[in-house]
Order: structure tokens, then C-alpha cells, then sequence
């Protein structure tokens, strides 16, 4: 239970990070706030020849406000997401999903860059930026790029980041003041992976509507005729129905599997309803 | 390698050499002998080990030391003239809060977190709160009565500013039903071709099984011939190096990347193949050594022709069982969602491969189709191999 040797650097910025990535030629990792690589090292799960820590990097941590979005730094941690007093209904769901995560002692740590970048299904970044339809910001030697969370998550620990690239911040379009949304996850214990997030959100003035069942085995699902359903009826779909139409997207599920699902996915719009 | 940091430890500033690998817990046990901080789990799971870094609570299992230059770390020893602390102490005391005392610091340290943000939580607030520290004798009972015993206790200057305490959004306004524009990120439920087309797939005592079909225009024969030929085959299964063939024992290893995870299976497996159906079962197993994970499997392979023999359709099933560190770190599902990455790289190689579209030499374009970037493998005996794509846990080591 102790990480291997590994050769450690602490940059200062952004293009000292990219540097050292770009050099390290796909033996680099980066570490941001270490609560899912951490144990990976402790475990030798995980053995990079190099560690590269973001955490010292300023122009990570900072959240600015714009009039139609947010963008938070990829090294702001859960916790200060979860502490946010904004009463407004998104920075009510990023502080109800980041207060989801984990323990406090995680959320102090643990950033909402290193569990987008990680890409486990049942991350709650994971759901809630696909349900936002967030756009991640990276950064290399070769430039920048913008990516759409649906392009940049490709499947179960896999995103579209190259080995030499790194997430800076993530653009979060604002949600109008009379928009809804409900989060519900299935887990037997407080503080666990979940074993399905149900995300809803219900944005009459932008005229969006997206129901995302996550916790799936790959990217999150993006329920279409489930979330039109519920902007035109403003009525909750049986259970069925959504085990429908999840089933059309993980094949491979099995009754317990879809049930868990589409209890999180009710249970959310139940929420966004109320 | 060792790095130099300073931290300041329970208010003394503190210099040390170490290396990165060492956890603040190591550092603080070892080199600094302060044991009140102990260590359970290791991973982040148990809380024994928390304390507070730069004022909040941490686990210092999982921090190492070296991400910590700067930084303010207060332990178990550090909390004597801490009125907070000490009123938590004594209700843990009183109420019967520890047993052998092993969680206790990590609890002290959680349970000061707990009474400093919510002044007024209910039982259920602080099970939440303590769900991330584990404590085996005590049953807990005695512990939520210490903090709800000190809760009215903290005077206002030690109390943090109180989170908003119902996050859930209730509009006072009625639901009116709205008509959504079409939703631009619908395309996200696009898994890859192949994992749809992959008709079935199973798990049953521990074994994992996909099935995949793909259509290659080229003549049953020609396909055939690809199929007996393994150096060209383990060419297109990303990460795998055939070392040792005689056409029916094969000895040569697949590295797997899993997002962080990196490991090598090596191994050996034998084919048995009839010619006369176009029908082969390659049959292996291998560890890395490395995760202390050991897999075995099965590929079984058919060829169909058709259109006139114009086309072929390749029929693949994998069966495979994985054991050891990895199995036990990831979910099934996840393990089922590489494995069908794999063999569809495999399958959309083995296409290329057959019509001429592949160029060995330069692969980067499929480092794109699915970015889980495979790192490059220096084999003794073989040129650098820059493979890429891919997909994990799986395998049949071997081949």
C-alpha cells in the first residue's frame, strides 16, 4: 500500500505544466487534487514515471462569473462548490452535486477538473456537466481546445484528452432563474460511488430539457423522449417507460440494473417537479 | 530524486528532504513521530488518518507530503489549547465516544469539522457527515451523542459560515409544460458502433462474454489467410506483442491502459483451428505481474461468406475471467465497456488491415477514434511499438 517511486514536479503555470507533459511523452500524470489518483498510487495501480502537481497553479482555482456562464477552474475543489451561497438554481445544483461527493475530507481535497478528467460513470461532475452541457477547456503545447462534455467524455476512464493535454476550466452555461432541475442518486452507502444518478433539468424560458440517467457503463445517457415527455405533460413517466428507453441505450443492462436506473432518473424528475 | 519542503506542522515550521512518494502520513509518523495520526485502509476510505490541512480536514493517506509545500497541517497533537477540541474531546469522554481508540483522532479531528459548519444538525446530518469515518467498536451511538452534546456548545466565533442548508431548488411557482428545442448534445448517448452491434454479451461467475460481427470486403480465403497468420493479427489488437509463434502455441503479451491504470499481461495461449469452416478458438491466459492481476480467456472466430464471396463476415465472441487487483478495483460494467472497446479497435483494425487502409507506421488517427492512449512498449527483441486505442482489463494475455 505505498505508491512507487515516482519523479514529481510542482509548476507554477499552465505552460510549465504543459511542458512537462509534453515531454514526459505519455509517462506523465497529472495530479490535481489526488483523491482518485492517490489511492490508485497508494495501491500501485497506477505508476507513472512522472507526477505532475497542478495544485500550485493559481489561475486554476478561480471561478468567474459571466452574464450567461460560469467557468470554474479546473483545480476549484467540491467543497468550495458545495459551500457556494448562490441561491440562484445553479449554483443550488452545484452545490447540492459537489455536497454529494464523497466524504468532506474528499471534498476539501478533490477537484471538479481531476473527476471530469478521470471519467468514472458515477462521478457526479460526470452527470451534472452533462446535463449542463458544459464546455471543457484544455490546454497543451500545441494550444487550446474547447469540447462539448459530450465530446469529451468517450467511455469509462476515457476522455478525448490527449497524454500531453490537460483540462483548465470548465465554461458552465447559466441556467435561467426560473429553471428546475432535480438530482437523484441510488446508493447503499452515504459518501459511496453511486450505482445510478438520475439529472434533471427544466429550463422553460431557454426552452431546454434534458433527463440524463448516469452511473451507466460508459458516457452518460441523454434521455430524449423521456425529458420531451416531461417538458410537454409536466408529469412524472412510470417507471417502464424509462427502463425503455434505457434499455435502448445499455443493451447489456439487466432488470436490477434498469430498475436502479430509472428509480435515480424518476426520483430526479420527481424532484425537478415539486 | 528527494525533494526539499517546508510545511508548517502544529504551528512549528518544519524542513525536511523526502521523497514524493512519501504520504503526509508516512512524513508525519515517521519522520516527524507524531503516531497519533494513524493509518487503516490507506486508500482514503477508512478517515483514520485525517487532520486537518490548511484548516480544513484531509486525508493524509492519499496526500503526499510533497504536493503539501506552503502548507498548514495540524494533528491530533496539535489541538491542546483548541476550545472547540476540547469540548469535543470530553463529550467523547463522557458519551462513551471510542472503544480502542484507533478512529478516534480521524473522529476528533471529522467530529470538530461537523460541529463548527452545522450548529444546529440533526442525527441525520451528523451520520452523513461522520459516514466517512470508520469506527468498528463503538457502534457510532456513543459518537453522534459526543458531537450533538457539543453542538451547543461552540461559541459563534469558532463556527464557519453555514452552507445553504436546503440545496433542493422548490419553486413557489406551478409547473407550466414548455415545448424543448432540440437537444444538440442528444448525440451523447452514441456509444461506439461497435458496442451496439455487439449482440450479446454476458456476465456469470466472474466470466465476461461479447460477441461481435463485422463485414470485411474481401474474399472468405483472403480473410482466412489473415486469420492464420497471428504476427498480423496481434498486430491489430491494440497494445499486443506476439513474441513466440509456431501456428499453434503463442507466447507474447497485451499491455491495457485503464484510465491511470497501466498494466502488462503476459502469457501463452494455443489455437485449434479447422479449415475446413473457417472456425478457430484461441484459448490463453496471462498475469501482470505488476497489479498482481491474472486473466484467461477464450477468442472464438468464424468466417461467413458472402454476396458471392465478394464479402465476409467475421463473427467474433470473447470470453474472459479476470482475477487479482484489477477485477476488484472496477465495476463489472466498466470492465465490459473496455472489453468492448477492444474488440471493436480490434475489429475495425482487422477491417483496415484486410482492404489496405492501415498503415502500421502511422496510427495516430485512431489514437483520436478512442483516446485511451497506449503508452509504448521497448520489447527487447522488437522495434518501439507506438500503439494506441484501446481498452483495458481484458484479457486472454497471449495472443
Amino acid at each position: 500500500m505505498k505508491a512507487h517511486a515516482f519523479s514529481f514536479e510542482r509548476p507554477l503555470d499552465v505552460a510549465g505544466a504543459s511542458r512537462l507533459l509534453a515531454e514526459a511523452k505519455g509517462e506523465g500524470r497529472v495530479l490535481a487534487g489526488g483523491q482518485t489518483l492517490g489511492p490508485m498510487l497508494n495501491m500501485r495501480l497506477a505508476m507513472p514515471k512522472l507526477i505532475v502537481d497542478i495544485g500550485n497553479i493559481a489561475e486554476l482555482k478561480s471561478i468567474n462569473h459571466f452574464s450567461d456562464r460560469i467557468v470554474v477552474g479546473a483545480c476549484v475543489n467540491h467543497a468550495t462548490l458545495e459551500d457556494w451561497i448562490d441561491l440562484t438554481p445553479l449554483g443550488r445544483l452545484l452545490s447540492h452535486a459537489g455536497g454529494s461527493i464523497a466524504y468532506r475530507a474528499i471534498r476539501n481535497r478533490g477537484t471538479i477538473g481531476g473527476s471530469l478528467c478521470h471519467a468514472d460513470p458515477a462521478a457526479d461532475w460526470v452527470t451534472t456537466m452533462s446535463l449542463l452541457q458544459a464546455s471543457l477547456l484544455t490546454a497543451s503545447t500545441k494550444g487550446k481546445r474547447r469540447l462539448v462534455m459530450s465530446d469529451f467524455m468517450l467511455g469509462t476512464y476515457s476522455t478525448a484528452l490527449n497524454s500531453d493535454e490537460m483540462l483548465v476550466a470548465i465554461d458552465i452555461p447559466k441556467i435561467s432563474s426560473e429553471a428546475r432541475w432535480g438530482y437523484y442518486r441510488v446508493c447503499r452507502k452515504v459518501g459511496e460511488f453511486p450505482e445510478a444518478l438520475g439529472a434533471v433539468l427544466l429550463d422553460a424560458p431557454r426552452s431546454v430539457a434534458r433527463v440524463i440517467a448516469g452511473g451507466m457503463n460508459g458516457k452518460p445517457a441523454n434521455l430524449t423522449s423521456i425529458s420531451e415527455f416531461v417538458a410537454a405533460t409536466g408529469k412524472t413517466p412510470e417507471l417502464g417507460q424509462i427502463e425503455s428507453e434505457i434499455g435502448q441505450i445499455e443493451p447489456e443492462f439487466d432488470a436490477i440494473d434498469l430498475r436502479h436506473h430509472a428509480v435515480a432518473v424518476r426520483r430526479a424528475i420527481q424532484m425537478a417537479l415539486l | 530524486m528527494k525533494k526539499k519542503i517546508s510545511i508548517t506542522i502544529n504551528g512549528k515550521s518544519v524542513a525536511s528532504e523526502i521523497e514524493p512518494r512519501t504520504t503526509l502520513a508516512d512524513f508525519l509518523r515517521d519522520s516527524q513521530r507524531l503516531t497519533g495520526t494513524k493509518l487503516g485502509c490507506e486508500h482514503g476510505v477508512c478517515g483514520a488518518c485525517t487532520v486537518l490541512i490548511n484548516g480544513t480536514p484531509g486525508r493524509s493517506c492519499i496526500t503526499f507530503a510533497a504536493t503539501l509545500e506552503g502548507a498548514e497541517v495540524q494533528t491530533i497533537e496539535g489541538f491542546e489549547k483548541d476550545p472547540v477540541m476540547e469540548a469535543v474531546r470530553h463529550a467523547f469522554h463522557t458519551e462513551h465516544g471510542l472503544q480502542c481508540g484507533f478512529c478516534t483522532a480521524g473522529m476528533l479531528i471529522t467530529a470538530r469539522d461537523i460541529v463548527r459548519r452545522f450548529p444546529s444538525a440533526d442525527e441525520k446530518t451528523i451520520r452523513n457527515e461522520l459516514s466517512g469515518n470508520l469506527c468498528r467498536c463503538t457502534g457510532y451511538m456513543g459518537i453522534v451523542k459526543a458531537v450533538q452534546k457539543v453542538l451547543h456548545e461552540v461559541p459563534a466565533e469558532d463556527r464557519v459560515r453555514n452552507p445553504v442548508a436546503n440545496k433542493a431548488a422548490i419553486q413557489p411557482f406551478a409547473f407550466k409544460p414548455f415545448k424543448p428545442k432540440a437537444d444538440s448534445s442528444a448525440n451523447a448517448n452514441s456509444r461506439p458502433a461497435f458496442a451496439k452491434s455487439a449482440g450479446e454479451s454476458e456476465s456469470a461467475n466472474g466470466w465476461t462474454r461479447i460477441t461481435d460481427s463485422f463485414t470485411v470486403a474481401r474474399s472468405r480465403a483472403e480473410t482466412w489467410s489473415l486469420f492464420s497468420d497471428f504476427a498480423r493479427m496481434a498486430s491489430c489488437m491494440p497494445g499486443a506483442v506476439l513474441e513466440k509463434s509456431d501456428g499453434k502455441n503463442l507466447e507474447g503479451q497485451v499491455r491495457v491502459a485503464f484510465g491511470p491504470i497501466r498494466a502488462g499481461f503476459r502469457g501463452k495461449a494455443t489455437v485449434e483451428r479447422n479449415d475446413e469452416i473457417y472456425k478457430g478458438l484461441i484459448v490463453g491466459g496471462g498475469s501482470d505481474v505488476a497489479s498482481g492481476s491474472r486473466a484467461k480467456g477464450q477468442v472464438t472466430y468464424q468466417l461467413q461468406s458472402t454476396d458471392n464471396d465478394s464479402k465476409t463476415i467475421v463473427n467474433l465472441t470473447l470470453e474472459f475471467q479476470l482475477q487479482g487487483a484489477l477485477a476488484q478495483f472496477s465495476r463489472a460494467g466498466l470492465i465490459k465497456d473496455f472489453a468492448s472497446r477492444l474488440i471493436g479497435a480490434f475489429a475495425k483494425n482487422l477491417a483496415d488491415e484486410l482492404e489496405g487502409r492501415r498503415n502500421t507506421r502511422n496510427e495516430s488517427a485512431e489514437l483520436r477514434v478512442s483516446s485511451l492512449v497506449w503508452s509504448v512498449l521497448v520489447s527487447r527483441m522488437k522495434t518501439l511499438w507506438a500503439k494506441l486505442t484501446g481498452a483495458p482489463t481484458n484479457d486472454r494475455g497471449g495472443s
